[in-house]
């Protein structure tokens, strides 16, 4: 019984680990590597020539602490970071790659998804993951969820 | 009155005529021939005319001594008319010169020709150019001197009896109104040319610099050239103008043997009453100094040790230098000190012959610097001139090594394919006005990294992060010593780009790079 319990666990370490948001063994508990996650992509876009390169610039209470992966615009992109146990203001802001300067730049103001921000609440021994989706309308919705 | 007077008159013309006939020899015709030849000697003036154009006045000069003559002839109005210069074997004549300046009325010269003992004929006669016609009512003056033989060239130096020049016994010789008949050199036909001939003993191990100086003379665009022993042309000098001089310095030799300097003046210019003074220097050469002719990578000057002088010997002249072994797999620093009146620009090849960098950011009596080149076996240093007529440019080539604890930068890596890849810490240097600095991290997936920038301590930088493929992710700028930090996301690989925005060629730039676990 024991082996097929320990057996269950690796096997659940095993596929969580292949996540982003890996997780680690302590005396028995979860411990989360990183406590916040955070993936944003764009849900209506069907053509190459209208997915651009792209990232999100992530400022956690109006701070800028990182960004996302780059991808293209239809795929999700990453950021993931350790928080206090608090209540948060995430903030997201858009940048996307102008290649006829060879840089990345930030999108207009009015161009950004709206709302551009979510706020979070991080509990100890918990991992919250938002996903953030956006339309070519402009509107961007965002979903939470705690384990 | 006037009867009583008359004597008095006409006695200082008749004096004035009978002393013209007494100093003034008129040829006898017929002369037409070397054997009708008249009698002349050194230091008398004779009359003829050329009666047709057809007409030869032929004169005859025997010498007794070595000696140089000047021959003049005037001119005589509407021909153009011309004289030759023969040595006598016998009843046979050898042509030493032909002296024509082509023009009608004007008069004709030759300044110093070399004579020994023997016969010598003077044939006046009609010039090449221009309808060939007489004028029997004017006379032509004929005037022979003489003077010694001691430090003149001895005409006719050419081709084959060029005069012997010894170092530091410099000679004089004069741009003469002479068509060489004999030089049947495609470029330069009949040229007139004055040959000097330079015994010289070197070897490879022993090599010996030879220069060369011709001083100007007004109204001659001069050449000068040096040839070998085969007669190729292996150096010339034609970076002067009309009036200057020409040289040719520190020529390298590593061969024994017969090399020829060789004078002359463009499009038949002459000057019959200045001499020009050409002047042989030869040294052994010195292992710090580079050895002409090193204009090509195959003929490179090998740098043993950390410092050779060179100069700019020629407008625009270019010298090669390549590393040896005491630099291979080593960073070096390396700085090209100009003259005041030196400006060049410093080139680095690789041993496949590409172009590393180039550099020229100072200009007159400035230091070119690479602040920071790894040279893995060996390169090429190639110092180019910008300096025009400037031929006695100097300039001090200077390479030392770098030792520094941290890893340095290894140049070029100015594009993101040459990138150096990093995973700690790093020296770089800012080598250009334009420098760029390329630097690649790989990872297995994606990793977080701090990376941190210390300035140069009086240059200003801007550093980037790009993605994989190289796009710019942020940049920020940092100047005189000033650190900053960044933090960045690399997925697999992704870049850090440091552009020079004020170079400061003797501090380094401080890179750290470390992944935050």
């Amino acid at each position: 019984m024991r082996f097929v319990a320990a057996s269950v666990l690796g096997v659940l370490i095993l596929f969580t680990a292949c996540k982003t948001d890996s997780v680690i063994t302590d005396h028995g508990n979860i411990q989360y590597k990183y406590n916040f996650t955070i993936t944003a992509s764009d849900f209506d876009i069907n053509h190459p020539d209208k997915d651009r390169l792209s990232f999100y610039v992530v400022y956690i209470d109006k701070v800028e602490s990182g960004r996302t992966t780059t991808g293209l615009e239809s795929q999700d992109k990453y950021f993931e970071i350790n928080l206090t146990e608090n209540k948060h203001l995430i903030t997201l802001e858009k940048w996307v790659l102008d290649k006829t300067r060879d840089k990345y730049v930030k999108l207009n103001n009015i161009e950004q998804p709206k709302p551009d921000f979510i706020y979070i609440i991080i509990q100890t021994g918990r991992q919250t993951r938002v996903k953030m989706k956006s339309g070519s309308t402009g509107v961007a919705t965002y979903t939470s969820e705690t384990n | 009155m006037i009867s009583k007077l008359l004597p008095f008159i006409l006695m200082p013309a008749i004096l004035s005529i009978i002393s013209c006939n007494f100093s003034k020899h008129k040829e006898t015709e017929p002369n037409n021939t070397f054997s009708g030849a008249n009698i002349i000697e050194a230091g008398r003036t004779y009359t003829g005319t050329i009666e047709t154009g057809k007409d030869i006045d032929c004169f005859a000069l025997t010498v007794d001594r070595d000696s140089i003559i000047r021959i003049e002839l005037t001119g005589i109005k509407g021909v153009n008319h011309a004289f030759s210069i023969y040595m006598m074997t016998g009843d046979t004549g050898t042509l030493l010169k032909l002296v024509d300046d082509n023009r009608k009325s004007s008069p004709e010269n030759f300044a110093n020709l070399f004579v020994s003992r023997g016969k010598y004929i003077i044939s006046v006669h009609h010039g090449e150019r221009d309808d060939k016609r007489g004028n029997p009512d004017t006379l032509y003056d004929l005037k022979i001197t003489d003077s010694d033989t001691s430090a003149e060239e001895h005409e006719p130096n050419d081709k084959e009896k060029p005069n012997v020049i010894q170092p530091d016994y410099p000679l004089t010789g004069f741009f003469s109104p002479a068509r060489d008949r004999n030089n049947d050199d495609v470029k330069n036909q009949f040229r007139e040319e004055d040959w000097y001939s330079i015994e010289l003993t070197a070897d490879e191990n022993n090599p010996v610099t030879v220069s060369i100086d011709l001083s100007g003379v007004s109204g001659v665009d001069s050449v000068l050239e040096l040839y070998d022993s085969q007669f190729n042309l292996i150096a010339q000098s034609d970076s002067a103008s009309h009036g200057s001089g020409e040289s040719i310095n520190d020529y390298g030799i590593k061969k024994s043997g017969i090399y020829y300097a060789v004078v002359s003046a463009k499009n038949f210019q002459y000057n019959n009453n200045s001499r020009y003074t050409i002047s042989l220097f030869v040294n052994l050469h010195s292992q710090g100094t580079e050895l002409e002719p090193n204009n090509s990578f195959e003929n490179a000057n090998t740098l043993t040790g950390n410092e050779i002088k060179g100069k700019a010997n020629s407008k625009l002249d270019t010298d090669y230098f390549i590393t040896s072994q005491v630099h291979a797999k080593k960073n070096v620093r390396i700085e090209l000190l100009n003259d005041e009146t030196s400006d060049t620009t410093l080139t680095v090849y690789d041993a496949a012959k590409k172009k590393l960098l180039e550099i020229n950011n100072t200009g007159p009596g400035g230091v070119e610097t690479i602040p920071a080149l790894y040279i893995k076996d060996y390169v090429y240093l190639v110092v180019t001139s910008n300096t025009e007529n400037k031929p006695d440019s100097g300039y001090t080539l200077n390479i030392s090594e770098i030792n520094s604890y941290n890893p340095v930068e290894i140049e070029p890596n100015n594009r993101k394919e040459d990138a150096n890849a990093i995973t700690n810490i790093v020296k770089g240097y800012t080598t250009t006005n334009g420098d760029i600095d390329y630097f690649i991290i790989t990872n297995d997936y994606r990793k977080n990294y701090r990376i941190e920038l210390r300035a140069p301590v009086n240059g200003a930088l801007k550093i980037s992060t790009t993605d994989q493929s190289g796009y710019i992710i942020k940049s920020k700028e940092l100047s005189n010593g000033e650190n900053i930090t960044l933090n960045e996301i690399f997925e697999k690989k992704g870049y850090i780009i440091i552009e020079t925005v004020t170079p400061d060629l003797d501090n380094a730039y401080d890179l750290l790079v470390e992944e935050i676990r």
